[in-house]
């Protein structure tokens, strides 16, 4: 039983996001890069032979990188995520500006990309995607169609909707994830991402 | 069975994820699973009679309560990991690991988490890469002083502390390279199991021997680009010293004589005949007063430096108009007599870039062989300190801080730059004081640290400072007695 209280926070969403693909390893979904506080996570990486990972691409150090790339190799898609504790900080004008910089280059490195283990999925289609916490889950739709306003208003490249991924608590005050893409309301990462 | 519970607190649910993955190479792992949807339980089985549980807890300030243990130790920086025991209320170690080679003036970045621990005589690990990229783009090896620190600390606190490293040439930054990874893992799982009961301190004296070896060629095979000489620097090839100092850590053996004089840079009149003779002032970029007093004593050979390679990074304009500005304002509630507010924009020379030098000497400190002879350069370059009276007797350490920026001070890299350099030369390796600290803030004032009723202010760098320094001295000629809060 764990005494300790918490408080919501970016590296909570981040991570039990990270949780969520972990227990759910028949839905194909992989994580090519996560940006904790700190550790030797700074770089994307590929699954390579026997179950080791290849280095696709190296940050430098005050490079700009997004929160989290997620990646299906199923669906032929690629999540870039960034991620704050509340909705409030994502659809800031300076951050949402910022968040599309990110996804964009992001995206931009990965098609360009010439290693070998990364050639399959240059022409993934990749989709921007925004993480955040919801403190009441019956919010969680009025919070992503805040999120997907702000989006569009200042994304002016080729026709994007966006994955929205919302951390919540369930009747157990356990954490949950809840993704939102086209209006749908899903409680796994197993929809058609067209 | 007997179950026992410890927690793992860490910066990123990554990095103590990442301890309970390694550490599933040494005690067979049962399963993982997830308190509140997210929160890894690992379960090991050590034996027929014993589990391990261990629950991860990731980023300090996400936690309500925290444990007083940790909560006490983080004031002195936080660690990457913390490995406590509940119900004890105990930590059994920390640790310290870095992705990146920390270069340049980031070299000592977290020496003040390692002087933390180990003053609370908690084992301490330190993992970095051994080669790193430089923002240069050119690759560095890492600083001899977090493992000069390291041995030190080891040998006075008679606990284990350790640098190790991963990365090699060819693989800069690269944990899959080099012995650290799988060398750490090693002694933290004996750790663990001496706090189980289910091994003892001699089965960590092999893996701590090697580990103090590494250490020792590593110095060895690094300070010849860092320092122009090493006290008693046979010892560094001597084959029983890793081992004499693993035993101080885990058989609490006396310390051996020979090691006395290992790293205590003494006072000029101890220094190889070839070094005494090559002292000589390292030169000054931005004039400063005391500094020139300092290179004057220098000159007259009754003090010293290590190295001269102290970089300048200029400032842009605007910034540094800016932080003298707040400097100022900062100053002007102070109502001591007889001193003013000095720093001026004209006074910080121009760098071929049309930036402005910060960087007033060349070295980061001074060593000098009397108080006396401190004392006088620092009248001489403040006159209204003439009547100070300090009864201090003795060689003194004066490390000097060139950063404007008001609070840099206090925060990364200068805390532990100051952990640092502040126990490496004022203590001897049993721990006894060889010279009185003193800290020379050219460009902050002393509002900053403390109140005029002498009350000190609360954080991180204050805390380290009261604890390492005698002396400060701040724009304006501005003394602080870190023992009594007393301004002069």
């Amino acid at each position: 039983m764990i005494s300790y209280t918490y408080s919501p926070s970016e590296e909570i969403a981040r991570w039990a996001t990270e949780v969520y693909i972990k227990k759910n390893p028949k839905l194909g979904w992989w994580v090519a890069f996560t940006n904790p506080t700190a550790g030797p996570w700074k770089k994307v990486v590929a699954p390579g032979e026997g179950g080791t990972s290849v280095e696709i691409y190296r940050f430098i150090r005050e490079e700009e990188r997004p929160d989290l790339i997620l990646v299906n190799d199923d669906f032929k898609v690629i999540l870039i995520v960034e991620a704050k504790d509340c909705v409030g900080k994502l659809i800031a004008s300076d951050q949402m500006t910022k968040s599309i910089r990110v996804i964009r280059e992001m995206a931009e490195i990965l098609s360009q990309s010439r290693n070998p283990h990364w050639q399959t999925r240059k022409n993934y289609k990749v989709l921007p995607s925004f993480l955040w916490m919801c403190g009441n889950g019956n919010d969680i739709q009025k919070e992503c169609s805040l999120v997907r306003k702000e989006f569009l208003a200042r994304w002016d490249g080729p026709k994007r909707d966006v994955v929205n991924i919302v951390v919540s608590k369930d009747k157990s005050e356990n954490l949950i994830n809840t993704f939102v893409y086209k209006g749908g309301v899903f409680q796994n990462l197993d929809f058609q991402l067209s | 069975m007997r179950k026992i519970s410890l927690e793992f607190w860490a910066d990123s649910f990554h990095e103590g994820f990442w301890a309970c993955q390694e550490l599933a190479r040494f005690f067979k792992l049962g399963r993982i699973t997830y308190e509140k949807g997210f929160i890894p339980v690992f379960l090991f089985k050590i034996n027929d009679d014993t589990e391990l549980e261990i629950t991860v807890f990731g980023s300090y300030e996400n936690w309500d309560p925290l444990p007083e243990a940790i909560a006490y130790l983080i004031e002195w920086g936080k660690p990457d990991l913390i490995a406590y025991d509940p119900a004890q209320k105990k930590i059994v170690f920390a640790m310290e690991e870095t992705a990146a080679v920390p270069t340049g003036n980031q070299a000592l970045q977290r020496c003040e988490r390692m002087y933390g621990s180990l003053r609370l005589q908690i084992p301490f690990w330190y993992l970095l890469g051994e080669f790193g990229t430089h923002v240069d783009g050119g690759i560095r090896r890492d600083s001899i002083w977090p493992t000069v620190l390291a041995l030190k600390l080891s040998c006075i606190q008679r606990t284990p502390c350790a640098v190790l490293h991963y990365s090699d040439l060819e693989h800069p930054e690269d944990y899959s390279f080099g012995q650290g990874v799988k060398s750490l893992y090693a002694a933290l799982a004996t750790l663990i199991g001496i706090h189980l009961g289910i091994s003892t301190k001699k089965d960590l004296l092999p893996i701590l021997t090697e580990q103090y070896h590494h250490m020792i060629d590593f110095i060895d095979s690094q300070w010849p680009q860092v320092v122009s000489f090493i006290p008693k620097k046979e010892l560094l090839t001597d084959p029983k010293t890793a081992g004499g100092i693993a035993g101080l850590v885990t058989a609490e053996e006396k310390l051996d004589n020979s090691l006395l004089d290992f790293f205590n840079w003494g006072t000029t009149d101890s220094l190889p005949k070839d070094i005494y003779q090559s002292i000589k002032p390292g030169g000054v970029i931005k004039p400063d007063r005391l500094v020139s007093e300092l290179e004057g004593i220098v000159s007259k050979k009754r003090g010293y430096t290590l190295s001269g390679n102290a970089g300048s990074r200029p400032q842009d304009k605007a910034d540094v108009a800016e932080w003298i500005a707040q400097q100022k304002a900062m100053f002007g509630n102070s109502g001591l007599k007889n001193t003013s507010f000095t720093l001026h924009i004209s006074d910080f020379p121009k760098s071929d870039a049309g930036r402005l030098h910060v960087t007033t000497a060349k070295n980061v400190f001074y060593l000098i062989d009397s108080w006396r002879d401190a004392e006088t350069a620092i009248k001489a370059a403040f006159p209204r300190l003439s009547g100070l009276s300090t009864q201090e007797e003795g060689p003194v350490f004066l490390y000097i801080s060139n950063s404007l920026k008001p609070g840099r001070i206090f925060g990364d890299p200068f805390t532990g730059q100051l952990s640092a350099f502040a126990n490496i030369f004022t203590k001897d390796v049993l721990g006894q004081r060889t010279r009185i600290a003193v800290a020379y803030y050219p460009h902050q004032v002393h509002t900053q640290l403390v109140t005029d009723s002498g009350i000190f202010k609360k954080n991180k760098g204050v805390t380290i400072m009261r604890d390492l320094l005698d002396y400060a001295i701040f724009c304006g000629g501005v003394l602080v007695n870190l023992k009594t809060g007393k301004i002069t």
